[in-house]
């Protein structure tokens, strides 16, 4: 490769060999900061500081207690909603599921989490028939009102009950519809209704990466 | 002569009056003009998957459940037997979605008022509470909103259902609604007009 010369001598005797060094001067700037990795940017919104969650004990699809801090995986998407919301609790289900398979292998390493809103008619049972439409693996959490109103409050979900609709649904349920990225104990991303489902499996990639890095 | 005269008066008169008679006619009777109607055309319709939920008062932690009963692909009509549910309080509590797009290329504006069941499907009817409601996110708070008169479609517009918006909801679904499966669903319009849609269950 045949390389313009440059030294010291001919640096300043000619016009052109300046300007070819600027122009030297700048690629090797570029690829310099090419090569330091820029920091990823999320596109769900990163908490800072990470929203401390305390443990809780509550009961899974198969009536079998689940207790967060207990759940092996690396990282967990909780989801907060009620099996009578036909629109967008089901939408965000699906979400779920399309994150889960952009993840590919990675998916083992991750827990995803439904707590209910309405544990008067979420129970279990109610729970793992509507799960298995959507993904047997996710896990369905119920229980009792105060245990949940805990759960909520830690995570900042809204929850009313609706009764003023006279829907044949009986009340409805008017509650936050985000998702919470967990990771150790600590919601880190939210992702609000309608986050593209690849964008919510890369945030959880670049979580999943950093843990591995420390 | 003068019959002449009067022949030629009279012509004349009448080419007088035959314009104005004519313009008096067209604004003297509307009904001649039509009325302006409403023109509705569905396309797009599809359905969410949904899961027939019977309704269960057990389940609270510690308590065992028997995966069986709860089993639904195999026998669906065979759920009543030793399900802690069915004497319990919980109705069926299913729901699902359905969501199309209505376009109203008339004159007339026209209202979406009742959705309901053909019961046209081998698979049995779906739903009898079909409701049309109204999601609104104010804040990440999702809120559901029951329209009681239906939903508008105003002339010469398009209107969307739409997850996050707009939806027909079912209730107590009689059946498990898979991808693929199609269901069968009247619509009725202010104007009277009925549509018949065929929607596709599909996973968004």
């Amino acid at each position: 490769m045949n390389l313009p010369q440059l030294s010291l001598s001919n640096m300043g005797s000619s016009r052109r060999n300046s300007k070819l060094l600027a122009l030297m001067i700048s690629v090797a700037i570029a690829i310099a900061f090419s090569c330091t990795e820029a920091p990823y940017e999320f596109s769900g919104a990163v908490s800072d500081p990470p929203q401390v969650i305390g443990d809780f004990v509550l009961t899974d699809q198969y009536g079998d207690a689940f207790t967060m801090s207990s759940d092996a995986n690396d990282v967990s998407i909780v989801f907060f909603g009620y099996t009578l919301c036909p629109d967008v609790c089901p939408t965000t289900l699906a979400d779920m599921i399309k994150a889960k398979r952009a993840l590919g292998e990675d998916a083992e390493r991750v827990s995803f989490i439904w707590v209910t809103v309405d544990p008067e008619r979420d129970t279990p049972g109610v729970l793992k028939q509507r799960i298995e439409v959507f993904d047997p693996e996710f896990i369905g959490l119920s229980g009792s009102r105060e245990t949940l109103t805990k759960v909520w409050d830690d995570f900042g979900i809204f929850v009313e009950r609706d009764d003023s609709q006279n829907s044949a649904a009986g009340y409805l349920v008017s509650h936050t519809a985000n998702l919470y990225l967990v990771d150790n104990m600590r919601s880190k991303v939210v992702f609000p209704f309608g986050t593209h489902s690849d964008s919510i499996a890369a945030d959880i990639k670049a979580v999943l990466n950093s843990q591995e890095e420390n | 002569m003068l019959r002449n005269r009067i022949k030629f008066g009279l012509l004349a008169l009448a080419a007088i009056l035959a314009p104005l008679l004519i313009a008096c006619n067209t604004e003297s009777e509307p009904t001649v003009t039509p009325e302006p109607v409403s023109a509705i055309s569905i396309s797009d319709a599809w359905a969410r998957p949904a899961a027939m939920v019977m309704g269960d008062d057990s389940a609270m932690p510690g308590m065992t459940m028997d995966d069986k009963p709860m089993d639904m692909d195999d026998k669906p009509m065979d759920m009543g037997g030793d399900m802690p549910a069915m004497g319990g309080h919980g109705p069926a509590s299913g729901t699902g979605a359905i969501y199309f797009t209505i376009e109203n290329s008339g004159d007339a504006d026209d209202m979406l008022v009742e959705v309901f069941d053909l019961m046209v499907e081998s698979a049995g009817d779906l739903s009898d509470v079909i409701e049309l409601h109204e999601t609104s996110m104010t804040d990440g708070v999702m809120k559901m909103q029951k329209l009681e008169t239906g939903i508008a479609v105003p002339a010469g517009e398009t209107v969307l259902l739409k997850p996050g918006g707009l939806h027909v909801m079912l209730m107590q679904i009689k059946r498990s609604l898979e991808p693929g499966d199609v269901v069968s669903l009247g619509l009725r319009f202010q104007s009277g007009t009925e549509e018949m849609i065929t929607a596709e269950v599909r996973q968004p």
